[in-house]
């Protein structure tokens, strides 16, 4: 497949994404037979078992070598291969802009739906910030990676959030059983998130969360009296960080805790990621430990 | 060169006033609004703080609001910590001073001051030759020479002076002319009451500036009490006493028993104070009115007990002679010489003519008479003359044996010379209370002025025993629990007695001895005793004529007592008091002990004349004398005031305690030094100091648990950090 050169997708990153198998955990209802497992038997190319013959059933489906040694009909039935369907969502608040969590997050989008392209799976993407701003349907073909990229580089950080509407409004309107990829930096509620979450299971869909976190925003790592502006809001609030850091981690390491929760409960995959980690290795090493 | 104490040169430092004190540099105060440096670097510190943007408030605020009052609370600690601890360096270093400096200052008008000087006897003690009283003196002189050379002055000593010539205020250059040096003089009353009327008196000067200066040893008896604050001005107290005062003194002298009997054994009982452990030698010597030694005991060591006491006893033979001096002495010497001697004069009586009255002879008329004179006459210096007989005009006493009631003539004339001085002895038979109904009114009327009450029907009999203990006269007829020599009275003229009568000797019957009843009586009767034996010493009634007190019991009675002496000892400041019958001269002469003679009116009393001198000045014999008799009527002994040797002391601070406006001072000296420590100022610092380096510490502590002290690091933002760099 020809590279074109885009920004937020290299060569390079090409090369890396080539070598690696991006596999759903459960199996998912695809349109392409390939790789992923279908729960829907029919009559493909891998056996599975035999069921006897019913008036109605195609013939070309009787074994006939069966029917030689038993003398009964048998119909032989076979797992169907089907493709993933995959949806990048990708959060694009005012929050992502802190730390360069946001570039982080489309070049990890990029990599992910090339690497979906290369295994025939189809690749959609959503951008959410206070409203859907991208939604582009799955797709694996050249063309619709090319859009994909496109409009990957042609996002901007928005201001405010509400991306548990938007995942409200992507479980209803994406195909039963798609993988939701979201890359998220997470600076939500809790409890609304986690139904957000809830509905996408009970939509069938499988969701994989990749978090995006700094190392500033879990320690606190200032020395000196600063002030810090929410780059959601523009608040602005005087602080000691030495007065505040112990208080601070430990509510956020509470909230880290409630979000895992939330997607253990859903039995969703939940990975954080530092942005301090390079994104090609951070994505190796995703793939690498899902198996 | 004695420097003024009531001046005090203020140049040296400067005076800024604030909240009672002065400061030594005062200037220092202007830095003051620096202790507003903190407030201004923390809001200082609040807007300087960098911008970082950042995802998300959310945990933040939630975080401040858990933190944030804890916090404040030690964000404002830590500010008022330091603006305090600013202050309070700026403060030490202007170095506060009391301002007590200032209230001890001259502050222009004449000062006034009531010198209080203790010049009782116990002031003459030395040290290195030097008495508490010379130091008085010089201490007075100097004062004035000095000191309250512009003041004017009252000088109390520790006598009051006569109501007609209180102090007064004088100039010190007045006082200073008539000056002589102050003689110790007998104070009655103690110092503090001295000191009293001087701060009353200074009270009403109209000054304001008021001085009471007290000069004394602070013996204990002086200050009974402390004295109550001077508020009107200042007080000084110079504290003379010794620190170990070397010296032993003989406090009294008495006679045991107190009544003398010529030629019979006495004891002088000698009490001796002085230091704890102390050991001096004794001595006592009979000398005549003439000052003729007539004997002198062997030495006896006084060893002073733990408590500083001991008495000694010396056995003791008086010689027949009318007035003897029993002269105790301490041999050596020691800081307090004027009370190492004490005399007690003594008037032996004459043989006192005693008439034995007995209607009827009988063995208890005779065991009387030979109790009355076992010598039968042969002994000349035997104290009674007894004679039988009616009552002749110079009998002293009477002895009445009687077994049936007297006339209502001789009841009158018993009463008679009881009521001169003389004593009456009666002996009652047993069985006359029964007659006593059928006496005349007239008759028991008579009887009643003798008898201790009108007799009661009653059979009574019983041991012996003693009823009034400790009366002088059955002193030493007891053994050492005070038990009466065994006795037995089978029968006994029954009395009750009334509230006058005092019941010697009591019948305790074998039933009953928590009710003794009377067996002898003493009733006082004009200036005499009436004695009273309810029974008599025949053996029909009782075995008390073969008692070994029953004679010298009787003897006693017969004597005239101690108190009705003509001899007597008082101590100087006391007036010396004679009371005569009316028959008296109108006026007496007074001998002096230093050879002075007075002619003293006598002053018309009931009963009598009364001769009074109050003029008493030394200690000595002070000899009356009829104007047309050379003998002696009578003669006083005057002594020094005993209490003035115990030379205890009490501590200054109890007696005044330490004030801003009280200085006390053990020498002129001293006195000196601490004015001039008083009128510097006093620097007062370090308590703030203190102060200071405990708020350091707070504000280290504090600092570094808010994290507002700690240093701040070159690399306190990591790159990146701030702005949402790239990772």
């Amino acid at each position: 497949m020809p590279i074109p050169r885009y920004r937020v997708f290299s060569p390079t990153d090409a090369a890396a994404m080539s070598k690696l198998q991006l596999t759903a955990r459960q199996v998912v209802e695809g349109v392409i037979t390939g790789l992923h497992k279908s729960p829907h038997r029919g009559f493909s190319v891998e056996f599975s078992e035999h069921r006897e013959y019913t008036p109605g059933d195609e013939i070309r489906h009787l074994d006939w070598r069966a029917y030689a040694r038993s003398d009964r009909y048998y119909v032989k039935l076979y797992e169907q291969e089907t493709n993933l369907r995959a949806t990048l969502v990708l959060d694009t608040s005012g929050s992502m802009k802190f730390a360069g969590k946001f570039d982080y997050g489309r070049h990890l989008a990029a990599c992910l739906a090339y690497l979906l392209a290369m295994q025939q799976d189809l690749a959609g993407l959503a951008a959410i910030d206070d409203k859907v701003r991208v939604d582009l349907p799955a797709g694996s073909s050249p063309a619709h990676l090319d859009r994909l990229f496109k409009s990957l580089e042609g996002l901007a950080p928005g201001k405010s959030t509400d991306l548990v509407a938007g995942l409200h409004s992507l479980g209803e309107r994406l195909p039963r059983r798609s993988l939701v990829i979201l890359i998220s930096d997470l600076w939500v509620e809790p409890a609304a998130f986690s139904r957000a979450l809830q509905h996408l299971n009970y939509r069938k869909h499988q969701c994989m969360v990749l978090h995006l976190l700094d190392r500033a925003e879990l320690d606190l790592p200032y020395d000196k009296q600063i002030t810090l502006q929410d780059l959601e809001t523009d608040e602005k609030l005087q602080i000691n960080p030495e007065d505040l850091r112990e208080t601070y981690s430990r509510q956020v390491e509470e909230y880290l805790s409630t979000i895992r929760r939330g997607c253990n409960d859903c039995d969703f995959e939940y990975h954080s990621m530092h942005v301090h980690e390079p994104y090609d290795k951070a994505l190796v090493k995703l793939i690498t430990r899902r198996g | 060169m004695k420097q003024n104490l009531f001046i005090v040169h203020r140049s040296s430092f400067i005076v800024g006033l604030m909240f009672g004190l002065e400061f030594l540099f005062g200037w220092a105060l202007l830095a003051l609004p620096l202790a507003g440096a903190p407030v201004v670097l923390h809001l200082l510190f609040r807007r300087k703080s960098p911008v970082v943007p950042f995802s998300t408030l959310r945990f933040i605020r939630s975080s401040i609001q858990r933190t944030a009052a804890r916090k404040r609370i030690q964000q404002w600690l830590l500010l008022a910590c330091r603006v305090l601890l600013m202050a309070l360096l700026i403060w030490a270093i202007a170095q506060p001073a009391k301002l007590l400096a200032s209230r001890w200052l001259h502050h222009g008008s004449a000062p006034v001051a009531a010198i209080v000087a203790d010049n009782s006897y116990s002031m003459l003690l030395q040290q290195n030759h030097v008495t508490r009283l010379d130091e008085v003196n010089d201490a007075i002189g100097d004062l004035l020479r000095n000191e309250l050379r512009d003041a004017k002055v009252a000088i109390f000593t520790a006598n009051s002076p006569p109501t007609d010539q209180p102090e007064s205020l004088q100039t010190a250059a007045s006082l200073l002319a008539g000056w002589s040096a102050l003689k110790p003089q007998p104070n009655p009353k103690p110092l503090a009451d001295r000191v009293a009327a001087a701060s009353s008196f200074l009270d009403r000067q109209d000054a304001s500036d008021k001085w009471l200066i007290v000069l004394t040893d602070l013996q204990n008896k002086e200050f009974p009490r402390p004295l109550p604050p001077f508020d009107g001005g200042r007080l000084v107290l110079l504290d003379l006493h010794a620190n170990d005062p070397r010296s032993v003194g003989i406090t009294e002298v008495s006679l045991d028993p107190p009544q003398p009997v010529p030629g019979v054994l006495s004891e002088a009982v000698v009490e001796v104070i002085g230091r704890a452990g102390d050991q001096r030698a004794v001595t006592v010597a009979l000398d005549g009115l003439d000052g003729q030694e007539e004997y002198k005991s062997a030495p006896i060591m006084a060893s002073l007990d733990n408590g500083g006491r001991i008495d000694l006893r010396f056995p003791i033979k008086l010689p027949n002679e009318r007035f003897v001096a029993i002269k105790a002495a301490l041999s050596g010497d020691d800081d307090l010489p004027w009370d190492d001697t004490r005399t007690l004069l003594v008037e032996i009586p004459p043989r006192q003519p005693t008439r034995l009255i007995s209607p009827v002879e009988s063995p208890g008329v005779r065991a009387v008479h030979l109790a009355l004179d076992p010598n039968q006459g042969g002994l000349d210096s035997w104290p009674l003359n007894v004679r039988t007989g009616n009552l002749a005009d110079d009998d002293r006493a009477a002895v009445a044996v009687l077994t049936r009631w007297p006339s209502e003539g001789d009841a009158h004339q018993l009463a008679a010379l009881a009521r001169s001085g003389g004593n009456v002895v009666v002996f009652l038979a047993p069985g006359l209370e029964q007659g006593w109904a059928t006496l005349a009114e007239s008759q028991r009327s008579a009887l009643a002025d003798l008898l201790p009450s009108a007799p009661v029907s009653g059979s009574y009999s019983g041991s012996v025993i003693v009823t009034t203990a400790h009366d002088p006269l059955l002193n030493g007829l007891t053994d050492d629990q005070g038990i009466f020599p065994p006795g037995h009275v089978r029968r006994i003229v029954p009395f009750t007695g009334d509230r006058s009568v005092t019941v010697l000797l009591g019948l305790a019957s074998e039933t009953d001895t928590a009710h003794p009843q009377g067996l002898l009586f003493r009733k006082p009767l004009g200036k005499g005793f009436v004695y009273t034996m309810a029974t008599l010493p025949d053996p029909l009634y009782s075995n008390i004529a073969t008692n070994p007190a029953f004679l010298p019991l009787l003897v006693r009675m017969c004597l005239p007592s101690a108190a009705g002496s003509a001899g007597s000892n008082i101590e100087l400041g006391q007036p010396i008091v004679l009371d005569a019958p009316l028959s008296a001269d109108h006026s007496l002469n007074l001998e002096t002990p230093s050879g002075g003679s007075y002619d003293i009116p006598g002053t018309d009393i009931d009963g009598g004349r009364r001769f009074n001198f109050s003029g008493a000045t030394d200690p000595g014999l002070y000899i009356w004398r009829g104007q047309k008799t050379t003998d002696p009527l009578a003669v006083i002994n005057v002594q020094l005031p005993a209490s003035e040797s115990e030379l205890i002391y009490r501590p200054a601070d109890t007696v005044m305690p330490h004030s801003d406006n009280v200085v006390i001072a053990r020498s002129m000296a001293d006195l000196r030094s601490k004015m001039t420590q008083l009128t510097e100022p006093e620097p007062h610092w370090s308590g703030e100091v203190a102060l200071v380096l405990i708020l350091v510490c707070l504000e280290a502590l504090m600092g570094s648990t808010t994290g507002l002290w700690k240093p701040v690091f070159p690399n306190m933002f990591r790159p990146g950090m701030a702005g949402g760099a790239t990772p």
